[in-house]
């Protein structure tokens, strides 16, 4: 039975950023006591995640995109970049595939990954999602039900 | 004839850096500054609060050392109680704190700063990342993720969450030790106690490649300030304040934390956002002083624990350090360069000091909250931080609602301390004409050997944004570099 690990990222603070956060949290109360499954909350993406990306088999991150109509859902597949490429800058701005990277490049492994977004409306200093984001969100979980 | 230099404010979202250097009329660097020019607001954005939500709100100041803040914040909270918290709470926040700071150090260590070590400071930019590190010492790699992993795994196992746990409350912590967390806990122990033993070894090893950066990465006679228990051991979470001269005197000693105003001011200049204290008897500037790994270890009579203590004689007094100059043994470390080294031995404190907590049963005891409404309107909560000496001050009125607050962070002590670091700096790597990026690295190398955490939330590995402004002793600007998160 594959590993599997999905890490929902973002500031509750900033209001529409929360979003992977609050996917993540309502999956991990959901998905409680499956071994094969872990779900992480994260306020950002840190190094450390790619000794656990290192160890799955498939991974799906979960995050707010800034770009587009608000409410939009999308899932693509993402893949480290080839080990030729620039160098990757290692701090606050990890993006996943500098993550893959670091799984690939230091662990020896990276598992096939996705990530699921939702844009934003707003992403202003404060707490609580828009309405936008608000109403999409069963349908971004209902996305990531149906990735696993 | 020099004129000032105005720098507008860059609002961002991570910490950035700008550095002005002056030249004179020869050419010669004459001063350099570093600008601050992000406002945190956080004194202001909590008046107005209730009191208890204070420790989770103050944990949101920084991604990075939320702990920190997070017990400060508590502390502050009991002492508006006015009581005394269970003794399971203070450790099981001391162990909290211990944590952070392991991880903390391990993350500017491995991840910011041992590129420059290993590969040195004219090295390839392209190399001087995580990524360059494993390529070439793939062990170092991994152990510096792994350290910072297992920092943050404790932390997560007593609060639940990494970043921003709300386990810490006014009055203690909000649940108990599980016996099964503190196996697990303990179980993590040996492979950070390898790790950090290893650093220390190859750390001790390259010393010999720097010694021009040694003499002069902010190496000069200050103050030092710190916490320190009744015994002067190493002291992170309670404790009262010591401050030492540069030749190593006691010139304050067992000095209550809550009279913390008497003896430190804080001054403002025009080209940051971040306040410059000093060390009030003394006034402004000269009453510089250091805080942090460097200063806790040069003001304490000894660490506490087995191993520390034995790589604390070597800071102290090792042959590694009299390579460089130092003649006493029981003189401070004066240059900001050994804040990486000091750094390494308070990682093998933190492990240590979580092992003996552990090994206390009364860490076990299920009594961890006093709850209790307040009964001062004034509260302050001292503990250390990764980067030094943090001190929250809050007032509340009768509702209990915050009317004023003062926060005085580690990074904004070392303020005088890391613009005099760079202007040393400046002046020996500078050549006015004609300037290389192995300089733009070596200024930008000083202010990383403090770890400053700019408005207490940036960090970015191997490439702090970054702006060097050369200016001729007539103001006007001679050259620009400019290093941005994308390397441009």
């Amino acid at each position: 039975m594959p590993r599997t690990l999905i890490i929902g990222y973002g500031n509750t603070l900033r209001r529409d950023d929360a979003a992977g956060v609050i996917a993540a949290e309502t999956l991990q109360r959901e998905l409680e006591g499956q071994a094969r499954v872990r779900v992480v909350a994260r306020h950002q993406l840190t190094p450390e995640l790619a000794a656990d990306l290192a160890e799955s088999d498939r991974a799906l991150f979960i995050d707010a995109a800034a770009k587009g109509e608000p409410g939009t859902i999308s899932l693509q597949r993402i893949t480290p970049p080839p080990p030729s490429s620039s160098p990757l800058e290692i701090g606050h701005n990890l993006t996943p595939a500098t993550l893959l990277a670091l799984a690939r490049d230091i662990y020896g492994s990276h598992p096939s990954t996705w990530i699921l977004t939702v844009t934003g409306r707003d992403f202003d200093l404060q707490q609580g999602i828009s309405t936008d984001v608000r109403d999409a969100l069963p349908k971004l979980l209902d996305r990531a039900r149906r990735w696993m | 004839m020099a004129r000032t230099i105005q720098i507008n404010p860059i609002t961002r979202i991570e910490g950035h850096a700008k550095i002005s250097i002056h030249l004179d009329e020869h050419g010669l660097v004459e001063e350099a500054r570093m600008h601050v020019t992000q406002l945190r607001g956080f004194e202001t954005l909590i008046e107005g609060r209730p009191f208890y939500e204070l420790p989770s709100l103050m944990a949101r100041i920084c991604g990075i050392c939320p702990v920190s803040h997070l017990v400060a914040a508590a502390k502050a909270c009991d002492d508006l109680f006015s009581v005394q918290i269970p003794r399971a709470a203070i450790l099981l926040r001391r162990m909290m704190n211990l944590a952070q700071i392991m991880q903390s150090h391990a993350l500017s260590y491995f991840y910011l700063s041992s590129p420059d070590l290993v590969f040195g400071m004219d090295a390839d930019p392209a190399k001087r990342n995580l990524f360059g590190l494993h390529a070439e010492h793939p062990q170092m790699a991994r152990d510096g993720i792994t350290l910072r992993q297992i920092g943050q795994q404790i932390i997560e196992l007593l609060g639940s969450k990494r970043i921003h746990p709300a386990w810490v409350v006014p009055g203690g912590v909000n649940a108990p030790l599980s016996d099964e967390k503190r196996r697990e806990i303990l179980a993590k122990l040996p492979e950070a106690k390898e790790i950090i033993l290893r650093t220390l070894d190859q750390y001790k090893e390259a010393l010999v490649n720097f010694e021009p950066e040694i003499g002069t990465f902010g190496n000069f006679p200050s103050l030092f300030m710190g916490l320190v228990d009744r015994h002067g051991n190493l002291e992170h979470y309670d404790g009262r304040l010591r401050v030492i001269d540069s030749a190593g005197n006691n010139i304050i000693d067992q000095h209550d934390t809550l009279d913390y105003a008497s003896l430190i001011g804080e001054a403002v200049e025009p080209w940051s956002f971040v306040k410059f204290p000093y060390y009030k008897p003394m006034g402004y500037p000269k009453g510089m002083y250091r805080v942090g790994p460097l200063a806790r270890l040069n003001l304490i009579d000894q660490c506490g624990t087995e191993l520390a203590d034995k790589e604390l004689l070597q800071f102290k007094g090792g042959d590694e350090l009299k390579m460089f100059g130092k003649r006493r043994d029981d003189a401070p470390v004066l240059s900001s360069f050994h804040y990486h080294w000091a750094r390494l031995i308070e990682i093998l404190f933190c492990i240590e000091r979580i092992e003996s907590i552990l090994d206390d049963p009364a860490v076990m005891d299920t009594h961890v909250r006093a709850h209790a409404e307040p009964n001062s309107f004034d509260g302050i909560g001292v503990t250390e931080a990764p980067r030094g000496t943090l001190v929250h001050h809050y007032k509340i009125d009768q509702e209990g609602k915050v009317t004023w607050s003062n926060l005085i962070i580690a990074t904004g002590h070392n303020n005088l301390a890391m613009n005099r670091g760079i202007t040393q700096a400046a002046k020996t790597f500078i050549d006015g004409d004609n300037i290389r990026e192995g300089m733009l690295n070596r200024v930008e190398a000083v202010i990383r050997a403090f770890d400053p955490c700019l408005s207490c939330s940036s960090h970015a590995a191997g490439q702090m944004p970054m702006i060097v402004e050369l200016v001729d002793s007539e103001g006007q600007l001679v050259r620009t570099l400019k290093r941005d998160s994308t390397n441009s």
